[in-house]
């Protein structure tokens, strides 16, 4: 039970702090993107980051296309979240066997595949266009990398589909009783 | 069934290419003439830098046990064990790797930041993305819990055959 509380405090903790993240960020790139006025806010020409701490120089179209693959990312890194959370509260309150639950955890893996995919493009997007190079290879580096990702999306989808047959199981249970 | 099969086939190739990328890494961190930790050289040994070692070194263990357990439990699914005991043990399994990693990965870092002098980046803030340990933990939470819904599962499933 304790473990239990645990995952619902920081499931919602987790998902309130990377919403206003979401939100700051992608409103501080609507407005490097919108105003364009040099003042504090840029592109990461080099790498793929987002907010840099000099002064910006005037955006080109190619950073307009970087600040629009990024805002996807964090929409897709919140999206994946607020299934996953919606899921989890589902679970804890003793629902297991829900469409609800189910529905969430194949959006869960859709998003988290989503959101690997738009990162790929993103950061070749950055190495074609900024640095003139294209990388290809498989990436083992733990947590981040493109495979696992790809791995633990398909596997929320595939738990979706064992809900589901929980679901029928549940079903035909009660009606036997 | 085929999108099992391509599942399966993508966690064996993820399993067996880490483990050789490790321990191509490992290979070299050897070879040189002075211990060796991701390309970083430490001529001298202190107690810190001991313990940033096995930090390092448990890091990609802890990754590899979540790992192989998510190959057994595609394994299981293949042999339509879905609501078993196997089933559930491994999806305890998954969770308690995400939660070891995510604790060795976040001592890690904070050591990192010691022995490299780069300022205290323990909970620096990063949250967005999937390698920040809080998502690890919270998810390696979410798979402890999963097992108790299989086990819940299993006890409908026996109860529907003595039905029947």
């Amino acid at each position: 039970m304790k473990s239990t509380n645990l995952l619902n405090v920081l499931i919602n903790v987790f998902y309130y702090i990377i919403l206003n993240a979401g939100l700051v960020i992608t409103g501080m790139l609507i407005y490097a993107g919108i105003f364009d006025d040099r003042v504090g806010i840029s592109v990461g020409r080099s790498s793929f980051g987002i907010v840099d701490r000099e002064f910006a120089s005037a955006l080109s179209p190619k950073d307009y296309g970087k600040v629009i693959i990024a805002i996807c990312i964090v929409i897709l890194f919140i999206k994946t979240i607020y299934h996953l959370r919606k899921a989890t509260l589902k679970m804890i309150k003793g629902e297991m066997f829900d469409q609800v639950v189910s529905e969430n955890l194949k959006w869960t893996g859709i998003s988290m595949i989503l959101y690997k995919v738009s990162s790929l493009i993103g950061n070749l997007y950055s190495e074609v266009l900024y640095q003139n190079q294209f990388t290809v290879g498989f990436d083992f580096g733990g947590f981040e990398s493109f495979i696992f990702i790809l791995i633990l999306g398909l596997f929320f989808i595939l738990l979706s589909n064992v809900i589901k047959n929980g679901i029928t199981l549940k079903s035909e249970n009660d009606l036997t009783i | 069934m085929r999108s099992l099969m391509l599942f399966k086939l993508m966690i064996d190739l993820f399993f067996y290419g880490s483990i050789m990328s490790v321990l191509v890494t490992l290979g070299f961190g050897i070879s040189t003439d002075s211990f060796n930790i991701g390309g970083q050289r430490f001529d001298d040994l202190n107690p810190t830098i001991i313990t940033f070692m096995i930090f390092t070194l448990l890091r990609p263990i802890t990754f590899f046990i979540a790992v192989y357990h998510i190959k057994q439990l595609a394994s299981s699914f293949i042999k339509g064990e879905i609501f078993s005991d196997p089933t559930s043990r491994n999806l305890k399994m998954i969770g308690y790797g995400f939660i070891l990693y995510s604790v060795v990965e976040s001592i890690g870092e904070y050591l990192n930041s010691i022995v490299n002098n780069i300022g205290d980046t323990i909970m620096s803030g990063n949250f967005m993305g999937f390698n920040s340990a809080w998502f690890q933990f919270t998810l390696g939470l979410l798979f402890v819990f999963m097992d108790r819904i299989f086990q819940n599962a299993k006890a409908l499933e026996q109860e529907n055959e003595l039905t029947i």
